[in-house]
């Protein structure tokens, strides 16, 4: 093992480029970052007009998406049995709430907004990726209230379902002991209690298939922020990754962290 | 400490005798205790008829519901037909609340009614529209299940550990919602929803009560329902319902009387290496 390392030019250099990571300074980091930042700045700022007209066409193609997903689920797709009155009730109110989306983000429409974000690459690539990640968390708002609503009626759906599933077989949940108890209901609670069972068991299916579209499009989009992310804030993880090397390879952290962080 | 006076074994805990633990007094103190057929009921060849009977008008019951939404479904009774059952149907109940309920109480009776037809018109048209697209094929025969399943759980009067009321309900009852997702409109729907949850919740009870203190009339009745039945199936699938007759006689007559022949084989034995069951008061 020990002469597989010392022969191998590869872990050589690989172990040569985390000494010089060391070395590497945060000031160096952050002209990198501006470097980078003017490169884009010289790619992008001829045709900025066209970027800003494509990326609003890509915006309203994912409404135009949104709306077909919501058409396409309309008349049951893949032989999913939906509920036809369930169905229809929701695709209206987020087909309203994806127009309501489209109609937020006109007013983001503006000039000077463009200006902010194209003129902040003058402060590096970390500054930009930051003012587009918070730009972001608004632009992408209301993804996460369909989110939270289809979530919210999916979670009541399958709660209620299970507590009414021991009730229809004669049980219920004790927490104060942690077991199920017999319970004997009179007669309306029984009959209250297996309609909204049945009616429960058949409306979950469509609830269920919306709570999927809208987690899987929270989740695409949190995954492209995650990138976002990681690019406005790439010195100061690069930096941190150093200590870590650091801490790796040499057996002791640097000298500012001494004292509350062991030695491993 | 000491062994016991006389010397002889005494089934007792807390003195140490001149036993080893493991003795329990010898064969003939062992056998003493054996008892055979303790528990064991038997049954007169009436009594079993007369159980038949009550499970048969059960079945009965039910699959005069079914011959009544089918024929309401295709339109071939009138809907006055439903009235009628439907009228009859709450005559029955509140007989049974006058006569024959265990614990009569106006009050509790006049808000079961509230409630049950609130809730049964506000979910109607949920109801109705359930299971629109699924096929009908899978519907009937989850409702067939159900019903079933139901049947399993019913009370017949017998004290059995699979006997569950709330099962029974909830399975005759959704048994039911499945079969009512299929009609159009929505007063059938109400009407046959209250029918199927006055059958499932208090066609139990008024059953057994029934054939405990009228049970002539009680068998008169049986015998109307179930040449009825027999004809209304009939009316579907004449095979069908000489096979239905069939099973009447089959459970009517030949069941009891395989319980019968058979029941002399009882054997239970009953001893000391019995594990212990605590003594319940009776009621």
């Amino acid at each position: 093992m020990n002469w597989i390392t010392e022969k191998s030019v590869l872990i050589r250099t690989v172990e040569a480029k985390l000494l010089l990571m060391r070395t590497f300074s945060f000031t160096r980091l952050l002209a990198l970052d501006v470097a980078i930042s003017l490169y884009i700045w010289n790619v992008w700022a001829p045709d900025w007009n066209y970027n800003v007209d494509s990326f609003w066409k890509q915006t309203s193609h994912v409404a135009d998406n949104l709306n077909g997903t919501i058409n396409w689920l309309r008349d049951n797709p893949a032989g999913l049995k939906l509920n036809t009155p369930v169905n229809e009730t929701l695709a209206w109110f987020f087909s309203y709430h994806i127009y309501l989306w489209t109609t937020f983000i006109g007013f983001l429409r503006y000039d000077v907004f463009y200006r902010y974000v194209t003129n902040s690459l003058v402060f590096g690539l970390s500054t930009f990726s930051s003012m587009i990640y918070d730009l972001s968390q608004i632009f992408f708002l209301h993804f996460n209230c369909f989110d939270a609503y289809a979530t919210k009626l999916c979670y009541l759906c399958y709660y209620t379902l299970t507590v009414l599933w021991s009730l229809v077989r004669g049980k219920k949940h004790n927490p104060l002991r942690e077991r199920m108890d017999t319970i004997t209901l009179d007669t309306r609670q029984q009959f209250l209690a297996t309609s909204l069972f049945v009616i429960l068991l058949f409306i979950l299916p469509t609830v269920f298939v919306y709570f999927v579209v809208f987690r899987s499009l929270r989740l695409a989009v949190s995954a492209i922020q995650t990138v976002i992310y990681f690019f406005g804030t790439w010195p100061f993880q690069i930096f941190a990754l150093q200590k870590y090397v650091v801490r790796k390879y040499y057996g002791k952290p640097i000298a500012e962290e001494t004292s509350d962080s062991p030695a491993t | 400490m000491t062994s016991s006076p006389t010397g002889t074994w005494q089934k007792i805990l807390y003195r140490k005798q001149a036993f080893p633990d493991n003795y329990s007094g010898g064969d003939a103190q062992f056998l003493k205790e054996l008892r055979k057929n303790v528990s064991v009921v038997h049954y007169d060849y009436k009594s079993a008829v007369y159980g038949c009977m009550n499970f048969l008008t059960h079945l009965d019951t039910l699959t005069m519901y079914f011959v009544l939404f089918l024929n309401i479904l295709h339109s071939n009774w009138s809907p006055n037909i439903l009235y009628t059952v439907f009228v009859s149907t709450i005559a029955l109940y509140l007989f049974f609340c006058k006569f024959l309920a265990v614990v009569a109480n106006s009050r509790e009776h006049a808000r079961t009614i509230v409630t049950l037809f609130l809730f049964a018109y506000a979910f109607t048209p949920v109801i109705r529209t359930l299971t629109t697209s699924i096929s009908t094929d899978t519907i009937y025969s989850t409702s067939i299940i159900t019903a079933i399943l139901s049947c399993l759980f019913h009370d017949y009067g017998v004290k059995a550990p699979v006997v569950s009321y709330p099962t029974s309900v909830s399975s005759g009852l959704s048994s039911a919602i499945f079969l009512l997702s299929r009609l159009e409109e929505d007063t059938p729907t109400l009407l046959l929803l209250v029918i199927a949850f006055t059958l499932h919740a208090y066609g139990a009870e008024l059953r057994n009560r029934m054939f405990h203190v009228y049970p002539v009339v009680s068998s008169l009745i049986f015998t109307v329902l179930s040449l009825f039945s027999v004809y209304c199936i009939s009316s579907f699938s004449v095979e069908l319902s000489v096979f239905w007759a069939l099973l009447h006689v089959f459970i009517l007559f030949v069941c009891p009387l395989i319980l019968i022949l058979k029941q002399t084989g009882k054997c239970t034995i009953h001893g000391p290496w019995d594990e212990a069951v605590p003594i319940k008061s009776m009621n």
